[in-house]
């Protein structure tokens, strides 16, 4: 399988990581629309997780449940070492490229 | 909780959706998802558009990583192996419970079995002919003036021969004449005499040995009758006669003056077939047998015939039905009598041959062997309630151990089959027991009531088939209802633990325990009515007195002529001289004995209507040693010679011929105008002839003082030993060639009710198994609830309730039960006890009492069963019971 990561998985993977021990399917979707502005379904969330967990970006493991949840609980999502380094990785490279990017006009 | 606390809840029928496809591993995390999206949306932008969205959500998750309803499933085999160990340890646990459950199993199975022996050697006899399908026996009714006289065994001489004429699908018959009885000897080369006295002799056809599977040792089988005066013994028999010399050949005398040639050995008969023969001779030895197949007159001949593979056998028994008619017409006609013949298949005759006379041996045993399939059937069923009513009550404990493996997932079925297997445990280690106790018990059973059952069927096809059928019927009939019972409990309040109480509503159990109590007061009864019966029959008054009697078989062999006449009257005045001996009378039979000599009569009112009776051959002084009451006219007198042609007729032939009053009868003459016509000169009373289920006979006595079957001697009380040896002493003098052959008479006549005692020997045992498992499963029941309700008891003392109270307050739910059984029991009791005795011609009655002991014994035994149990609960310190909480 391969370790690259989708735009959407990059993002998601990202939130993960920001939300520390409250990433789940549906807080994840919520923080989604909250940065981007934009509505994404559960059940995508839930693709890319699942995703992300297959190919070792992210761990999982059952957390409490809440009345809300009709008493079930929820599917904890953390981000490994793998995920980590990966994202900087990403983002070390983004970074060499915008250092490289010449000095427009800042009125453009 | 789930979504029934929610205060806006989604779509149901999405939501179970949702959980239908959705695998457990993954149910958490979306619907838990969904409904938090939904409590949201609905927050934000109402119910119904959230609702809206959830379905929506829920369709967009219908895909196959939500699927695979993977569970986890346990390893079969382990899960198995732990309800065998959860088996054990609970029986450990539980002793007295678990032997309760198992003994009454046991008993119940052993029970079982002994009666499967006993029927599948019932059911085994005369299975062993070469044509068991298709050789029959020809039995006939007959009938006078249209009503049921007697069903006769024996036919005509000429039915046989005239049968495979008439019908081509009629291969071979074969008769056999059971007149062979009497002295049998031979001379040894030293000189000696060996003697006996033959009960089980008789003639047949050359054919015998081909018809039936009686294999010969030494013979063919096809010439070892064949011929005038062939004699064919058993192998014990040759061996009595002439020890380790081949017998082949040599020389049997029968009756002192008949000689046969010993031509053939047959293999002793086996135990499961109807005819017990010793000594088979050649039926040709008879005079006039070239005239049988024209005798249509004497009706002495056991007749069986074999069939061809094409014959259809209810066409061949309407056929005969009307046989009779065409070859007899016209003795019909004068005598207003009929007779049918009919089949009955060699294999039938054991057991369905009630009510035939002149039987060989005792036949006819069907329903006695249906009852005991049912008794045996009962006990198991008994045992079996135990085991439900026990598991059921048990269930108290075991709910903790079901809400347990409830919570930790294990599933309905998966339960039920644990009980199953638990149930399955118990069936067939019982089952391994019983196969056990019965394989040791047999030969004692054997010796204590007389029956030879064989230990080697038990490992039969027959019987192994049925023990598996056996263990898996009584696993799924013990098993199934403590299975849904246990399984049915709610795991919550289980563990709560707020759902055991005492006095539950009237259920299965309660009706069980009613069931067990019926059948075991009915047993009961029927046991009490079984013993009065027999008592009845044995102390009832036979009309004659058969006490102090010794009985000698008569002498039979002769040296000729006037021979043992002569010698008989010798004999008679020796016997005179013995102080011990008080009298002596000669007769053609005793009671007791099968009379087979009967002959018909008419009137001078009727000379057409001819009436068969019975006729017994007596010198003058039967009546007076056998208290026989004279009723009028005279008893026969030696020293008139017109003797010879009176008759003296019991009571009951009085009413036969129609005459008035006996007194009306004397001076009468029977078969007046015939060459043999005789003169009635006296009534007696009726005695019995035979046991009591049967009527009395009519009987004809004739006078002929000088020769018989039997000598009775009246002895005075005191040292019999020594009388028969007296007795003895003389008799070898004056009969060395005869064997000195006694018996006593009221031991002999007994002997008829061997059966019934054997019955009840086994009814009573069976009758008491019942009891005890009944008793078993009550005690255990009984334990169980006292020991349930060990806190209310001991509440209640402390609240100064008194141990009787407490007791009664126990043993009242087990009254209201044994009532209602007793309720039932009765009636159908004595409706059981009147259909058993009507086989019998003198019935006792169904006294109240019989009742009385069927209920006391019953409402005794539970009785102690259930205080022995509560006292000691009820007596026990209450702060035992109070303090662990």
């Amino acid at each position: 399988m391969s370790k690259n990561l989708g735009t959407l998985e990059e993002t998601i993977l990202l939130l993960v990581a920001v939300m520390v021990d409250a990433a789940y399917g549906y807080s994840v979707s919520e923080e989604y629309f909250n940065h981007f502005g934009q509505r994404i379904s559960i059940s995508a969330v839930h693709t890319v997780l699942n995703r992300l967990e297959r190919k070792g970006f992210i761990r999982s493991e059952m957390g409490g449940a809440t009345n809300i949840r009709g008493g079930r609980r929820k599917r904890i999502f953390r981000i490994t070492n793998l995920g980590l380094t990966t994202l900087e990785n990403i983002q070390r490279n983004r970074m060499k490229l915008w250092d490289m990017m010449p000095k427009l006009n800042s009125n453009i | 909780m789930r979504s029934d606390d929610l205060e806006n809840k989604p779509p149901k029928w999405a939501d179970r959706f949702l959980e239908w496809y959705c695998s457990v591993n993954r149910i958490d995390e979306i619907q838990g998802d969904l409904y938090e999206a939904h409590y949201h949306r609905s927050n934000r932008i109402g119910a119904k558009k959230a609702n809206l969205w959830f379905i929506w959500d829920v369709i967009r998750f219908f895909r196959p990583s939500s699927f695979g309803k993977q569970r986890h499933i346990p390893n079969p085999f382990d899960m198995h192996l732990n309800y065998l160990k959860i088996s054990y340890r609970n029986f450990i646990k539980n002793k007295v419970y678990s032997s309760i459950n198992l003994s009454g199993l046991v008993v119940g199975i052993v029970s079982c079995l002994f009666i499967s022996l006993h029927v599948l050697e019932e059911l085994s006899y005369d299975r062993f002919h070469p044509y068991p399908e298709s050789t029959y026996r020809v039995v006939m009714d007959m009938f006078n003036k249209e009503e049921l006289s007697a069903k006769s065994a024996p036919v005509y001489a000429a039915v046989g021969p005239n049968l495979v004429i008439d019908y081509p699908e009629i291969i071979e018959s074969t008769r056999i004449l059971p007149f062979g009885n009497g002295v049998y000897s031979v001379k040894r080369p030293d000189g000696s005499l060996v003697r006996y006295n033959e009960e089980r002799a008789v003639y047949a056809d050359e054919n015998f040995f081909q018809i039936f599977g009686f294999p010969l040792i030494d013979g063919n089988p096809v010439k070892v009758l064949s011929e005038r005066n062939q004699v064919v013994l058993s192998e014990s028999t040759a061996k009595r006669y002439f020890g380790t010399e081949n017998p082949i050949g040599k020389t049997i005398t029968y009756r002192g003056f008949r000689e046969g040639v010993v031509t053939g050995i047959m293999q002793d008969f086996p135990e499961n077939s109807h005819m017990q023969f010793d000594i088979v001779s050649s039926l040709k030895s008879w005079d006039g047998f070239e005239e049988w197949p024209q005798n249509w007159g004497w009706y002495d001949f056991y007749t069986y015939i074999r069939t061809n593979d094409q014959a259809d056998i209810n066409a061949l028994a309407d056929k005969l039905n009307n046989y009779l008619e065409t070859k007899k017409a016209e003795s019909y006609e004068n005598t207003g009598s009929r007779e049918v013949l009919w089949l009955q298949n060699i294999a039938d005759i054991h057991l369905y041959s009630k009510g035939l006379s002149w039987e060989m041996g005792e036949n006819g045993g069907a329903d006695k062997v249906y009852f005991l399939v049912i008794i045996a059937a009962m006990i198991l069923i008994i045992a079996w309630v135990n085991f439900i009513n026990l598991s059921t009550a048990r269930s108290v404990k075991r709910a903790k151990e079901v809400g347990l493996r409830k919570v930790v997932g294990a599933r309905k079925l998966s339960l039920i089959s644990q009980f199953l297997t638990e149930a399955f445990v118990y069936n067939l280690s019982a089952v391994i027991l019983s196969l056990i106790i019965v394989f040791v018990s047999v030969p004692i059973i054997n010796g204590l009531i007389e029956v030879s059952l064989e230990r080697t069927m038990l490992l039969s096809l027959n019987v192994i088939i049925g023990l598996i059928i056996l263990i898996f019927l009584g696993t799924i009939v013990s098993g199934l209802y403590p299975a849904f019972v246990l399984t049915s409990f709610k795991p919550l309040n289980v563990l709560k633990g707020n759902f055991y109480n005492r006095r539950s509503q009237f259920g299965f159990r309660q009706i069980l325990v009613i069931f067990q109590f019926t059948v075991s007061i009915i047993l009961v009864l029927g046991t009490v009515t079984v013993v009065k019966q027999l008592k009845f029959m044995q102390s009832q008054d036979l009309g004659l007195d058969i006490a102090q009697t010794l009985v000698i078989r008569a002498p039979s062999s002769s040296r000729g002529g006037d021979d043992l006449i002569n010698r008989n009257k010798v004999f008679a005045a020796k016997l005179e001289q013995l102080p011990e001996a008080r009298g002596f009378t000669v007769s053609s039979v005793v009671p007791g004995v099968e009379n087979f000599s009967i002959s018909s009569f008419f009137t001078r009112f009727d000379p057409k209507l001819r009436r068969d009776c019975y006729r017994v051959r007596i010198d003058d002084k039967y009546f007076s040693e056998f208290g026989i009451d004279l009723v009028t006219g005279r008893n026969f007198r030696k020293e008139l010679q017109s003797d010879s042609s009176s008759v003296i007729l019991n009571k009951e032939a009085v009413k036969l011929f129609g005459f008035g009053s006996p007194d009306d009868a004397v001076g009468e003459t029977l078969n007046p105008g015939l060459r043999y016509q005789w003169k009635i000169v006296g009534v007696v009373e009726n005695y019995h002839h035979s046991s009591l289920k049967e009527s009395l006979d009519p009987i004809i006595f004739y006078y002929h003082p000088t020769s018989g079957n039997f000598f009775s001697v009246k002895l005075e009380n005191g040292k019999y030993q020594q009388i028969v040896s007296d007795i003895e002493e003389i008799w070898d003098e004056i009969y060395p060639d005869n064997p000195f052959d006694f018996f006593f008479l009221d031991e002999f006549f007994n002997r008829q009710y061997k059966s019934d005692q054997q019955f009840n020997v086994v009814f009573r045992g069976f009758a008491a198994l019942a009891i005890i498992v009944a008793c078993l499963g009550l005690f255990g029941l009984v334990s169980f609830t006292t020991e349930q309700g060990r806190k209310e008891i001991g509440i209640r003392k402390v609240l100064g309730a008194s141990v009787m109270k407490i007791v009664l307050l126990f043993g009242r739910d087990y009254a209201v039960l044994i009532t209602i059984a007793i309720l039932i029991a009765f009636p159908l009791g004595y409706y059981l006890m009147n259909n058993w005795l009507q086989d019998f011609a003198y019935r006792t009655n169904i006294d109240p009492y019989i009742f009385v002991i069927g209920g006391l014994t019953v409402v005794v035994i539970a009785f102690l069963t259930v205080s022995f149990k509560s006292v000691s609960a009820a007596r026990s310190n209450p702060v035992g019971a109070l303090r662990e909480e």
